[in-house]
């Protein structure tokens, strides 16, 4: 099920309605009433594909047993062994199988050898890549004792399968979100409300900024770049940075938002990240869930962050494998890398992390930031890696084809909306969300309601399924 | 913010944004009452046209139900001529879904009626389908909206009233003009028997929009088997026959696999689609615009060849010989 879609404006409410009334009285009724409407929500995109969810929910959760049963710290890592098997070899399997033999295959071609090696025809089940990772850590947390073993598989299962942020994060420790299953969740009318207000915005930046944008992106990267003036191109991958922030963010707004409306508080998943004054702050502020899961879970066990070289290069392969997370193709290891690389300067100069946020001053080295991160957008957009070579080749050979195009792309209404987006986060840059401060008057405030939900319904394409960037991750 | 624990509080909360709700529901409604239509482009009009034909017509009578490439790859008057029976072309675009084109023609069958299905291939593996096409489609005719199954009608409303406010606004703003109004995809664009016949007498279009069929897995929907056999209950119960044809489709666009899974998915509900598959095959060069549909000269070569099939098989009677195709 979409967010934006008609069948999920009839489930929210009556999801919301049964959570609050019907099964409020007892938690266990209420974790099954939210499983049961997290795998319908899941299954009407593919109900095929529960098993799969179940399978991986349910083999974590006995694991999980079996680490707090384990007698010795050996046992214990043996069974988180199997754990990471089991959700590697779904991943694997799903995702990255034809990939990789397409690579033994390409491989095994120079030495002159024409194998007949098989590939997969499967679809790539939704959100497989958020849920296996919340449920991973699960039971890499238990072993490293930061949380105990559950003893409730509702619970559980409710936490892997949580409808808001299912298929597309964030990607929630089990610290952080499973106690909230275990407890009694009170009504809280003013995060409600403020959850209502961030799925507002983020329908605002998915349905305005991103679908409207990415129409533009997909032109620039469909077409023949040698033809394309540099500024075209440089608008294309400028379109697709705020197709990609305005989506997945925007998804995450909605996530968190929703998540409020039963009580329960996700993580925050985007900061403003194209305001960031270095690739490492962007790193704080973009997709935060994945990028900490990364620093838990792989590049902390690494293990070398002690010396500068075992930094960088503990940095480096981290960046590959969470450009491999994103897709079974060379131009995510690419894009990652090139942010690994970008890292590079930062280590040398041993620079410390800024908390604080960015002020106009900053905007030197926030254009340096956002400038390294379009780069890599290219690779991330682009099919191929020689695509990518080719679109920012062609971006600088063909600068001064047709200059006078900038003009046409800055008049353009989708530049208008970029604009509208950074100027609302620059100055709600310190909240959680752009929505989360209003004008006190009642009046005002739903003027501004209102005015962002007729944006909406003009902007809302109805012929296409609005689907969102990431479920394909 | 304050925390509650008040039974009443989420219903409170709910009634508040339901509250709000009626203020964009309120205009919604004024655009679905006095809005334009949801699109400049009305071909799918055309059904309004057909179902008055369908309705009007005496049995017995030709049916012929499909997507777009039965209606711009048919020469209905020729088929009148061969079968001796008027014809009403129902077809109008694949993305409707067979469930869709069934329910349209089932009440409308008579006595003795023949009913020609010539499926693309997405019929076969989605029967009921879900996109803006039935929005665009009610917005002209609401009669569509009892061929939709009832979980789809109340989207398809809110669907036609926010298409039409965003044509309102279109307008305000200057997005729409006349000249974007296509001159083939037109409600006024078929001739009285239900065929397009506006692509006729144009060249076809430039190179980029010939477009190749997007096939996806050659695969039977579950769908499809009920939804034949409920539909040839409906015409034998009337002494009516149901006759399958191959869909017409441009050569580099043919896959025989699909053509074999489409064989194989009919012969078990127990249907034979009449000719070989090879005759609906045609050059690339006698399609107009996508790789369905034909112009004027590959419309005659196939309306030649369903008639020559018609006429061979045991089903159907003709009242030309073999050999005197009209």
């Amino acid at each position: 099920m979409l967010f934006p879609s008609f069948a999920f404006l009839v489930f929210l409410p009556l999801v919301f309605l049964g959570y609050w009334y019907a099964f409020a009285k007892n938690l266990r009724l209420q974790n099954i009433f939210l499983l049961v409407a997290s795998y319908l929500f899941y299954g009407w995109w593919d109900w095929r594909f529960l098993g799969l969810l179940f399978f991986s929910s349910v083999a974590d959760f006995l694991i999980g047993l079996a680490i707090d049963r384990a007698p010795t710290i050996r046992t214990k890592r043996r069974w988180v062994a199997l754990s990471v098997l089991i959700n590697l070899s779904l991943l694997g399997t799903f995702k990255y199988f034809n990939f990789f033999v397409d690579g033994m295959h390409d491989l095994l071609a120079t030495v002159g050898l024409q194998p007949n090696l098989p590939l997969l025809r499967i679809l790539l089940p939704v959100g497989i890549s958020f849920y296996t990772f919340q449920s991973l850590s699960y039971t890499i947390d238990i072993r490293r004792g930061s949380i105990k073993a559950t003893h409730d598989p509702i619970a559980f299962l409710a936490f892997v399968s949580f409808f808001p942020q299912l298929v597309a994060g964030p990607i929630e420790r089990a610290t952080n979100l499973l106690p909230q299953f275990l407890t009694p969740r009170q009504f809280d009318r003013g995060s409600a409300v403020d959850g209502l207000r961030q799925m507002l915005w983020g329908f605002f930046k998915k349905l305005v900024v991103a679908d409207t944008c990415g129409v533009l992106a997909n032109e620039a990267f469909a077409g023949d770049v040698s033809a394309t003036p540099g500024i075209s191109l440089f608008f294309g991958v400028f379109f697709f940075a705020f197709q990609i922030y305005g989506d997945f963010s925007g998804y995450s707004d909605i996530a968190i938002g929703c998540a409020r409306l039963f009580g329960i508080r996700l993580s925050q998943n985007f900061a403003t990240p194209y305001f960031s004054r270095s690739i490492s702050e962007f790193w704080r502020r973009w997709h935060i869930s994945l990028s900490t899961w990364f620093r838990d879970y792989v590049y902390m066990p690494l293990g070398g962050w002690r010396t500068k070289w075992g930094r960088l290069r503990n940095i480096l392969i981290t960046f590959a494998v969470s450009g491999l997370w994103h897709g079974a193709n060379w131009t995510f290891i690419v894009w990652g890398v090139l942010h690994g690389l970008f890292y590079v300067p930062e280590i040398l100069r041993n620079g410390k992390a800024r908390r604080d946020v960015a002020s106009l001053r900053d905007l030197p080295s926030m254009l340096w930031t956002f400038t390294l991160v379009l780069v890599a957008w290219v690779f991330f957009r682009s099919a191929t890696v020689r695509t990518a070579f080719a679109y920012l080749y062609y971006m600088v050979a063909n600068a001064f084809l047709h200059p006078g195009a900038l003009l046409k792309w800055l008049a353009r209404p989708e530049f208008g909306w970029v604009l509208v987006l950074l100027v609302v986060e620059w100055l709600a840059r310190k909240q959680e969300h752009a929505l989360e401060r209003l004008p006190g008057s009642v009046v005002l405030r739903w003027a501004i309601y209102l005015l962002i939900t007729l944006v909406l319904l003009l902007y809302i394409d109805l012929s296409v399924p609005n689907e969102f960037i990431y479920f394909q991750f | 913010m304050s925390s509650s624990t008040s039974s009443s509080e989420p219903l409170r909360l709910l009634i508040r944004v339901l509250l709000f709700c009626s203020i964009p529901i309120t205009i919604l409604g004024a655009a679905y009452r006095w809005g334009p239509h949801a699109s400049r482009i009305d071909y799918m009009g055309a059904v309004a046209m057909k179902h008055a034909r369908l309705d009007a017509l005496p049995s017995p009578k030709v049916i012929i139900i499909g997507g777009s490439n039965a209606a711009f790859g048919i020469d209905s008057e020729r088929l009148e001529k061969a079968l001796c029976m008027p014809v009403v072309n129902m077809s109008i675009h694949a993305s409707l879904g067979f469930r869709f084109m069934v329910e349209e023609v089932k009440g409308s069958i008579g006595r003795g009626d023949l009913v020609i299905v010539a499926l693309e291939h997405s019929c076969y593996s989605k029967s009921t389908k879900d996109n803006d096409l039935h929005i665009l489609t009610a917005d002209r005719y609401l009669g569509a909206l009892h061929y939709m199954p009832w979980y789809q009608r109340p989207k398809v409303v809110v669907g036609i009233a926010v298409m039409r406010m965003q044509g309102r606004w279109k307008e305000l703003s200057g997005a729409w003009k006349d000249d974007s109004l296509d001159p083939v995809y037109r409600a006024n664009g078929f001739n009285a028997q239900g065929d397009v016949i506006s692509h006729l007498d144009r060249p076809p279009r430039e190179a980029s929009r010939q477009q190749a069929v997007d096939f996806f897995e050659p695969y039977i929907g579950e769908e499809f088997d009920p939804l034949v056999r409920a539909l040839a209950v409906e015409v034998n119960t009337h002494g009516g026959e149901l006759v399958f044809t191959w869909p017409s489709i441009a050569k580099s666009s043919f896959r025989s696999t699909f053509h074999q899974a489409m064989r194989d998915g009919l012969r078990e509900s127990g249907f034979e689609i009449i000719g070989r598959t090879e005759d609906y095959v045609y050059p690339d060069t006698l399609f107009y615009d996508t790789h369905y549909h034909l112009n004027a000269k590959g419309r005659q070569v196939r309306t030649t060849q369903l008639i020559r099939d018609l006429c061979a098989s045991a089903q159907v009677h003709c009242c030309v010989g073999p050999g005197s195709v009209p």
